[in-house]
């Protein structure tokens, strides 16, 4: 009894320590994050920040809780932690780590306006990082997700002859120049192949069973409208006829959307082939610096 | 009954044609509210449009039943051309899916689950793409 008396205290004061110890909280933040307990690891890392505002690690925590938070998919939070931290910290590590994440953030998101937004923001605060070829680089992929292939290629060929990215830069802007060859459709063609026999530019948009079915619709109509007038029934064809302009009508837009989906489905192909052939993931960055590939991979929209 | 006299069929349907484009562009004059703060922003044409579909979708379809194989449902996907590109464009759009609702293409589509039953997956961006301006995002630094 008396020895267990004597030791309460002591104990009870460890406790306490551990309780109060920023770094002995950070460390235990950290391990929640790595075992993927992001909700509490954030709520320890917010302890950090409570118990020691002007302590250096507060700044890690601050950034952490950004990276928890888009480990957790819950990018509004990431996003709105990532801006404070660059916002603060403008112009030192922290700060320039946050920068360039709330470009990473939204680009997983493919949210790739803001994405463009974020690098291009991140370039201007850090302009001679040792970064800038990562940022260019997803600029540009960003631009080419957009379909603005002459300024993705511009981006590229920004990206200095020294750095990693140079040669994969290089190749990637050649690889863009050949989308102008592709296969395309003219829509306008399949606007008028659809105008003169409905369907037909569907057909040739690829679409063969839209452009048999417009073909047969519109038939229809019109040889029900002029059998209509034949027997001098004018006002059922005149109705027959108003119905049958909506078809024509959708007909022609129908020829002109086949052709130009045509041509996205095929530069939409390409550009998939190239995300694969350049093993285009986005990179997640963890707090130290290093980069980690294939935590997540971007499929692209179709 | 003959209201355009004896004339060739193909005139008629073209006259037909004409009185249809007259009707639409007399429709789609915006027609001020009576009320002057209520907000009158949709051409009377599009309102008649919009409001007949939802007539459709609260009395009529419940009573034929879930028949269309995509997602959103052709009523649903007219609803949104008429609202987003108004009358013409909104009329040739729901036109043009009703022409593709049997799927003849099936493998243009995804597929897509929705209350346990697969759809096609059709939304309006995938048709007005080219010509409707990219939503774009909110500021951001």
């Amino acid at each position: 009894m008396i020895i267990l008396g004597l030791t309460a205290p002591v104990l009870a004061i460890d406790e306490r320590d551990l309780c109060s110890d920023p770094e002995k909280v950070f460390i235990f933040a950290e391990h929640l994050y790595e075992i993927q307990d992001y909700l509490n690891a954030i709520r320890e890392y917010r302890r950090v920040i409570f118990l020691a505002p002007c302590h250096p690690l507060a700044k890690k925590a601050k950034l952490k809780i950004g990276f928890a938070y888009k480990k957790d998919e819950k990018w509004d939070e990431a996003i709105a932690s990532f801006q404070k931290v660059a916002d603060e910290y403008l112009g030192q590590e922290e700060g320039k780590t946050a920068s360039f994440e709330l470009g990473e953030t939204v680009f997983l998101q493919r949210d790739y306006d803001k994405a463009i937004k974020f690098y291009r923001a991140f370039l201007k605060s850090y302009p001679t990082d040792e970064f800038v070829p990562e940022a260019r680089f997803k600029l540009a992929w960003a631009y080419l997700y957009n379909k603005d292939y002459l300024v993705a290629r511009g981006e590229l060929e920004q990206i200095g002859p020294s750095t990693d990215y140079s040669i994969t830069a290089k190749g990637l802007s050649q690889d863009i120049g050949q989308i102008s060859d592709l296969p395309q459709r003219s829509p306008r063609l399949a606007g008028i192949l659809s105008a003169i026999v409905p369907g037909s530019g569907q057909i040739y948009a690829g679409k063969v069973g839209n452009g048999v079915v417009a073909l047969i619709i519109n038939g229809l109509f019109i040889a029900a409208a002029i059998q209509a007038f034949d027997n001098d029934n004018d006002i059922w064809g005149g109705i027959i006829s108003l119905i049958e302009i909506g078809w024509y009508g959708g007909n022609i837009f129908g020829g002109i959307a086949s052709a130009h989906q045509y041509n996205r489905r095929i530069r939409d192909n390409y550009i998939e082939k190239l995300r694969e052939k350049y093993k285009m993931e986005p990179t997640a960055r963890n707090p130290q610096g290093e980069k980690v590939f294939g935590l997540a991979v971007i499929t692209f929209r179709f | 009954m003959s209201i355009f006299g004896k004339r060739p069929p193909v005139q008629k349907i073209i006259i037909s044609i004409i009185f249809l484009l007259c009707f639409s562009y007399l429709t789609t004059i915006r027609i001020g509210s009576c009320k002057a703060e209520e907000k009158e922003d949709t051409p009377s044409a599009t309102k008649v449009m919009v409001e007949t579909i939802k007539f459709y979708q609260k009395v009529i379809s419940p009573a034929g039943g879930d028949r269309c194989p995509m997602y959103p449902s052709c009523s649903n996907y007219a609803l949104q051309a008429f609202q987003k590109h108004g009358f013409l464009l909104g009329w040739m759009m729901s036109a043009d899916r009703l022409m593709r609702e049997n799927a003849s293409n099936p493998s243009n589509y995804s597929l897509i689950s929705i209350k346990g039953q697969l759809r096609y997956y059709d939304p309006l961006e995938n048709h007005d793409f080219w010509f409707s301006r990219r939503q774009k995002s909110k500021e951001v630094p």
